[in-house]
């Protein structure tokens, strides 16, 4: 036998005779019978505490009065877990007191000493019920009760505490808790994929991108926005040279010139993807909105006119209806589907003009910038609404995946994430990217989410892993102004900026070899 | 228009009720409907020799019947009640299952009070274990059995099913049936008389939103 107070480990914090039990539970759990009780028998050391075995086999021998008792002997337990422990005892007396027909027994249990125990009265009035024995589950046979009974043991296990007994799965929680924890305090985890518990695990850089691996140049001025689309097969981008391009994004990560979308008189400066991305949005400041097919890059429709001038819009999950914002004050926010028929509009005095504008993913939030500072966060379907108010001018609005989080990017030289429930009460911040004029934006990003990255007036790419304030990687390689980023959906070591020195580029992580092709 | 002390701005002026005329027998009427549908019977005979009303004999007797089927649901005889109700009212209680529960359980909830758990329980299995299959009394039933399980009823969470009220509820209600089974009406005219004020004013008070501050009280209303 064991000496109980032998200690393991380097730090000698850990009881031998504690760690040799979460194993043999463990080997049980496993379904390695025979190994766990070579264990036990090995070791000295049980599985089950003397103290559960006697109740075990008072409950297997129908010795009610007898477990009763054994539970009230046991110091170890609170008030609340030995009433719980002996309703579930005094539940199956009565049920094997009905099964036999002994109905005044029964009767006289659930009186005197069930209805006694603070167990919640619902409990009580459901045996009171079981008393009609309205055929459901009756068990009258010793077999069924065997069952029964085998089953309530297992109960107890869950109520009665340690050291009496071990909490399920004990070692595999141990195990879980350290990998949970070491991939929370890796600033790099970029994947998605479990994590080895051979080594303690920590990601490097190489898990980002870092890298250009290809320039895009098509566009003949200042580029204005990026976006990859929701499979992450291709990337929009618009510009003040009055097109928007679909590029494809191929097997090998490099990206091809697809189609150039012509026709708007006016910079191009924001797209959107339709959710299942047959078609794309493109509206500018002074400009309309247009859809346009992806596969023939041309255009299917053209909604408002030089009355209606549209700065932002979004779509709903179910890529029929689309919502856009306008920068004139007062005309609002309308909702369209794909024809052109207009399904609801918020208009009037109260509307400002309208900076941006995004629908969350499940299709459950309208959120719109209002006024350079307002975030007004919609309820569609309850239709309410709440506001947060910055203290500075927003320049860009960003949702994530998961459709719990907003970032805005702000002239302070800030990114302010919020929730989009409405438990924040001060948002999280991430700095150390230069913005004070231009409209510069922000993604979300990575596996998970767990990067936010954004443009700088500064010429370069920030990437911050949203747990920190400051960046983890800061990348440099465009000549001018960033003003906008995207970081593929799918691929999550691909990430797209948008630059004033016109061109696109596209990064990935440092491993593979920097190949700058131009196109 | 002159303000009232109490109530709202909207009250009439007493002065104009002077101005409707009340026929008496009208008012005969309104106090006899209410005096047959409560089985006062004795106050009915007197009613009926000093104001010339006719009351006929077959309504005497419906009276005293159910003055009788009241009397035994209210004072722990249910059994009784049920045997002179299909009497009185055959098939009523075949055709109102909800009333046959009500009756029933106040029969199971009479041996509670009389401390006969195991006769209850027995009542219970055999009479109503078959709404216990029931959707709609499933709920119900089960805050019955719950009376089985304390050894003070009175002082558990059904607490309310042992009660005078809920005695006179089932009562009433019993009343109404046995009733309406008759082609009689269910609801004596001086009720409606008063459900009609009470509704006509509250939805005025309503209209007028929110300078109205108490909801209509008939008592202060009589007191005025």
């Amino acid at each position: 036998m064991e000496n109980s107070t032998t200690m393991i480990g380097s730090k000698g914090v850990i009881k031998k005779h504690e760690f040799v039990r979460i194993l043999i539970q463990c080997l049980y759990s496993l379904g390695y019978d025979k190994s766990a009780s070579c264990l036990e028998s090995e070791s000295g050391i049980s599985y089950k505490s003397s103290e559960f075995k006697l109740l075990e086999s008072l409950v297997v021998g129908a010795d009610w009065e007898g477990c009763i008792d054994n539970l009230y002997g046991i110091k170890e337990l609170t008030d609340e877990q030995r009433d719980t422990a002996l309703f579930l005892v005094s539940k199956q007396y009565f049920v094997e007191c009905l099964g036999r027909g002994d109905d005044s027994l029964a009767l006289s249990l659930l009186r005197k000493q069930i209805s006694k125990l603070k167990v919640g009265r619902e409990k009580v009035h459901m045996l009171a019920f079981g008393l009609l024995s309205l055929g459901m589950n009756k068990v009258h046979d010793d077999n069924g009760f065997q069952e029964l009974r085998k089953y309530l043991i297992s109960e107890l296990e869950q109520v009665i505490p340690p050291p009496i007994t071990v909490p399920d799965r004990r070692l595999e929680h141990l195990v879980e808790t350290v990998a949970a924890s070491q991939v929370n305090s890796c600033i790099y985890h970029n994947s998605l994929d479990p994590v080895s518990i051979y080594k303690d695990h920590r990601c490097g850089r190489d898990q980002l991108p870092t890298e250009t691996v290809q320039i895009l140049s098509a566009h003949k001025n200042e580029v204005w926005f990026v976006q990859f689309s929701n499979s992450g097969n291709y990337l929009a981008s618009s510009s003040s040279d009055c097109t928007a391009i679909i590029w494809k994004v191929l097997e090998d990560s490099k990206l091809v010139l697809e189609h150039t979308l012509k026709s708007h008189q006016n910079p191009v400066s924001f797209v959107a993807w339709s959710p299942d991305d047959t078609m794309l949005l493109t509206c500018g400041n002074s400009e309309v909105l247009r859809l346009w097919d992806v596969e023939t890059g041309t255009c299917k429709h053209t909604f408002g006119d030089n009355g209606f001038l549209v700065s932002s819009c979004a779509w709903f999950p179910d890529s029929n209806r689309l919502v856009c914002g306008s920068s004139d004050p007062k005309k609002g926010i309308c909702m369209w589907d794909c024809e052109g028929n207009e399904i609801k509009a918020w208009r009037g005095i109260r509307m400002p003009k309208i900076s941006d504008i995004a629908v969350t993913p499940n299709g459950e939030y309208l959120i719109s910038i209002f006024s350079d500072r307002d975030i007004r966060i919609l309820n569609v379907g309850m239709n309410t609404e709440r506001v947060i108010s910055e203290e500075h001018p927003i320049t860009s609005l960003s949702v994530s995946g998961d459709s719990k989080y907003l970032i805005v990017s702000l002239n302070s030289q800030e990114i302010h994430m919020w929730d989009v429930e409405g438990c924040f009460e001060k948002p999280l911040r991430y700095k150390g990217h230069r913005q004070h004029k231009y409209v510069i934006r922000s993604c979300f990003g990575g596996a998970n989410g767990m990067f936010i990255a954004s443009g700088s007036e500064n010429s370069q790419v920030y990437i911050w892993n949203r747990r920190m304030s400051d960046p983890v990687e800061v990348l440099s390689g465009h000549s001018m102004t960033v003003n906008c980023v995207s970081w593929n959906p799918k691929r999550h070591q691909m990430l797209a900026s948008a630059s004033d020195d016109q061109t696109i580029r596209i990064w990935g992580p440092s491993s593979e070899k920097a190949c700058s092709k131009e196109l | 228009m002159k303000e009232e002390e109490i109530g709202s701005t909207m009250d009439v002026d007493p002065k104009q009720y002077e101005q409707i005329i009340i026929n008496g027998k009208d008012s005969h009427n309104i106090i006899l409907s209410y005096l047959i549908h409560g089985c006062f019977k004795d106050t009915v005979e007197s009613l009926v020799a000093s104001t010339g009303l006719k009351v006929s004999a077959a309504q005497l007797e419906d009276m005293e019947k159910r003055k009788g089927i009241l009397h035994f649901a209210l004072n722990g005889n249910v059994l009784g009640a049920i045997q002179l109700t299909e009497e009185v009212s055959p098939d009523l209680l075949e055709k109102d299952k909800g009333l046959l529960f009500d009756l029933l359980s106040l029969r199971f909830v009479e041996l509670i009070s009389s401390k006969k758990c195991t006769e209850a329980l027995e009542f219970a299995q055999a009479k109503l274990t078959p709404f216990g299959k029931m959707q709609d009394y499933v709920e119900k039933l089960e805050d019955f059995m719950a009376l089985l399980a304390y050894e003070e009823p009175e002082k558990s969470p059904v607490f309310h099913l042992l009660s005078l009220d809920y005695r006179q509820h089932v009562a009433d209600k019993l009343n109404r049936a046995i009733l309406a089974h008759a082609c009689m009406p269910s609801y004596s005219e001086l009720e409606r008389i008063i459900q009609q004020a009470t509704v006509v004013r509250q939805c005025l008070s309503g209209d007028l939103g929110k300078d109205v501050v108490s909801p209509f009280s008939l008592k202060d209303f009589l007191k005025s």
